[in-house]
């Protein structure tokens, strides 16, 4: 099987097939025999050129979150289609800001049709005994507000739209 | 001592609790929420007592329903943990009246040190230096005009609290009001009291507090300081004992000062006297916490003693067996926070469900911890999962003894402080001891993400694998494509503060 993969903004062409009970993995056109035994819940023990890797993979949709030790990288992976190589470097259009945490919006810092910039507030949300200010990833315009003060918002509830 | 002792708290300080107990012989009761119901503190104690709905004010902060619990199941003593209603004189007040011992000070103690204003004056009393301040403030203009008397930079404080909320840093008098209102808002949240006063803000200054212990006949011990400086949102993430800033002659000098506090207001039981230590070398008292401190453990580790067990046999009447020349600290001890937050985008809160845990061990390791794998950290209370402790012979082994075990330690499901202890730990200004309070903000390196380059190609080959094997269950199942990328990868929340 055939995927695209990305590792930052390091782009890369990955190739896996399975060969006597371990797998080959071409990397850029090298090819690496790789004998990954998935163990307890999310951990792989990989040996890998001699060398034994413990790492655990963790998967949210097509993004990986790869550790090891206290070391992490994220991994995205799409198939090798065009579209798929898009979508690895798709970037800008409209962004929802979605709450990570159930809580209560206690305070609107900003309305539709307003500028900001990167870092400015737009909403504050109390969870975890906190007020917690959200902050705008990118400078843009707010397309919507999506909640009123004082609303409780679930985790992955809309709060505001970027454009 | 105590037939059952009712624990009123959650997490990993309510095991602490129970495993002195169990050490002692003693019951235990556990108390939970209807959110903890499958909590680890419900696993360990010997009973438990629903005592209502998540939200904390419904439940653990809800004095008749813990009073009640208790006398259901038969407890003659509370240990309150930290938090909660620990520093509250109305519970102990309370369990006095119904007839049930709380494990901590006597009430007239936790009301003297529980006001910051009037604690303020009792230590002015009694010859303790306090950082210049105000009484607390009507309005803006009224901190504003303080402010100017003390001089800029000055720290927003709430009367009735603790734990760094409803503090607000202020370096100019443009920020005065949003400031004071973030302040004043935060308070009444956090402790139903909107009371904000101001201090004169100490430069570069390190958080360092004193252990001390008291015993009902008027003996108090101190057991050296702890430092604590580095810290997020005035919350500690990182402590250690002894301070690499003091030496024996510093540390009996602030030892007497904090015996001396905890006299002046009659103290009894284990309590912490927190300092600020300026860039000059000067000390000013904070405040007291009258009850046991999360950072606890470094203390126990390096002076070989079990605090908890120390509460519980004083609560209990028993005298210290010790002097002041029997307190000798052995080596160095360091105790990472691993919370439940991403450092790398601002310490935002990060709940979930805990895939996979793995505990570090061997050598000198201590895992403090409320969660297991399989467990969904709730929304409703702190961040705090567990604490690592680790001990060393000197403070170099203790660090790369944390490394180590932070190398070990996995987290998996959810967002951890894991990798940020980890720079920590190997920074150069961590290991040359040159820490303040502002440590965070002037290494921002340490909260920044970076991809770790050898470790890429180890981790395409395996998130490769991963994948290939998820695409052939997928296929075995008749489903042709993996879900594409979902809302974790598009709309990423930026949080800070």
């Amino acid at each position: 099987m055939k995927f695209a993969a990305r590792t930052g903004e390091t782009h890369h062409e990955v190739l896996v097939t399975r060969e006597d009970g371990a797998y080959v993995v071409t990397l850029d056109g090298t090819p690496h025999r790789v004998d990954a035994r998935k163990l307890e819940a999310d951990f792989y023990s990989i040996l890998f050129e001699g060398r034994s890797y413990e790492v655990s993979v963790e998967a949210v949709g097509g993004r990986y979150l790869v550790r090891h030790g206290a070391h992490e990288q994220v991994v995205e992976l799409a198939d090798a289609s065009r579209e798929g190589r898009d979508e690895l470097h798709r970037k800008g259009g409209p962004e929802e800001i979605v709450s990570v945490m159930p809580g209560k919006v206690v305070r609107l810092l900003v309305t539709p049709g307003q500028e900001v910039q990167a870092g400015q507030g737009l909403i504050v949300v109390e969870a975890m005994k906190m007020e917690n200010e959200i902050a705008s990833p990118r400078a843009g315009r707010v397309a919507e507000v999506a909640v009123t003060s004082g609303q409780t918002v679930e985790s992955g509830a809309k709060l505001v739209v970027l454009e | 001592m105590f037939r059952k002792v009712l624990i009123a708290n959650r997490g990993e300080i309510a095991l602490r609790v129970i495993r002195a107990c169990r050490e002692l012989g003693v019951q235990t009761v556990a108390v939970y929420s209807e959110a903890d119901r499958e909590s680890l503190h419900v696993r360990f104690a010997d009973d438990d007592v629903c005592i209502g709905p998540p939200a904390a004010r419904d439940s653990y902060l809800k004095i008749p329903r813990i009073i009640a619990a208790a006398e259901i199941a038969g407890a003659d003593a509370i240990h309150p943990g930290y938090g909660f209603l620990s520093e509250n004189h109305e519970f102990a007040r309370a369990c006095g009246e119904a007839g049930i011992v709380f494990v901590g000070p006597p009430v007239s103690a936790m009301q003297a040190m529980g006001d910051k204003v009037a604690s303020r004056e009792l230590m002015t009393r009694a010859g303790v230096a306090v950082v210049p301040g105000s009484p607390p403030l009507s309005d803006a203009a009224d901190a504003a005009q303080h402010a100017k008397r003390v001089g800029y930079p000055v720290l927003l404080k709430a009367s009735a609290g603790g734990g760094g909320r409803g503090m607000r840093a202020v370096h100019a008098a443009a920020e005065m009001p949003s400031l004071f209102a973030q302040a004043q808002g935060e308070a009444r949240t956090a402790f139903g009291d909107d009371r904000v006063f101001l201090e004169k803000l100490v430069v570069r200054p390190r958080h360092i507090e004193v252990q001390v212990l008291a015993d009902g006949e008027g003996h108090c011990i101190h057991w050296g300081e702890r430092e604590c400086s580095i810290q997020r949102r005035h919350q500690k993430l990182i402590e250690e004992a002894p301070s690499p800033a003091i030496d024996a002659t510093t540390r009996a000098e602030i030892g007497a000062m904090a015996v001396r506090a905890a006299q002046a207001c009659g103290y009894v039981s284990a309590g912490t006297v927190e300092m600020l230590r300026g860039d000059d070398g000067s000390f000013y008292f904070m405040e007291m916490n009258t009850r046991l401190q999360v950072e606890h453990p470094v203390t126990e580790m390096v002076y070989g003693i079990d605090l908890v067990k120390a509460m519980i046999e004083i609560a209990a009447g028993r005298p210290l067996p010790w002097s002041q020349a029997d307190v000798v600290p052995r080596g160095h001890a360091i105790e990472c926070r691993i919370i439940a937050e991403d450092p790398e985008r601002g310490f935002v809160p990060a709940p979930g469900t805990i895939r996979a845990l793995r505990a570090p061990g061997g050598p000198g390791i201590r895992w403090d911890s409320g969660v297991y794998g399989g467990f969904t950290v709730p929304v409703h209370y702190d961040p705090l999962l567990a604490k690592l402790v680790a001990w060393g012979a000197d403070r170099d082994e203790a660090a790369t003894r944390m490394a180590r075990a932070l190398d070990e330690l996995r987290v998996d499901g959810i967002k951890t402080s894991i990798r940020f202890h980890r720079r920590v730990m190997t920074h150069p200004a961590f290991r040359a001891g040159a820490l303040h309070t502002g440590f965070l903000a002037e290494h921002p390196e340490l909260t920044q993400a970076e991809d770790d380059p050898w470790l890429q190609e180890i981790a395409v080959l395996a998130a490769a694998v991963a994948h290939f094997r998820r695409l052939e269950q997928l296929s075995a199942k008749g489903v042709t494509r993996a879900p594409r990328r979902s809302s974790w990868g598009r709309a990423v929340p930026v949080w800070r503060r």
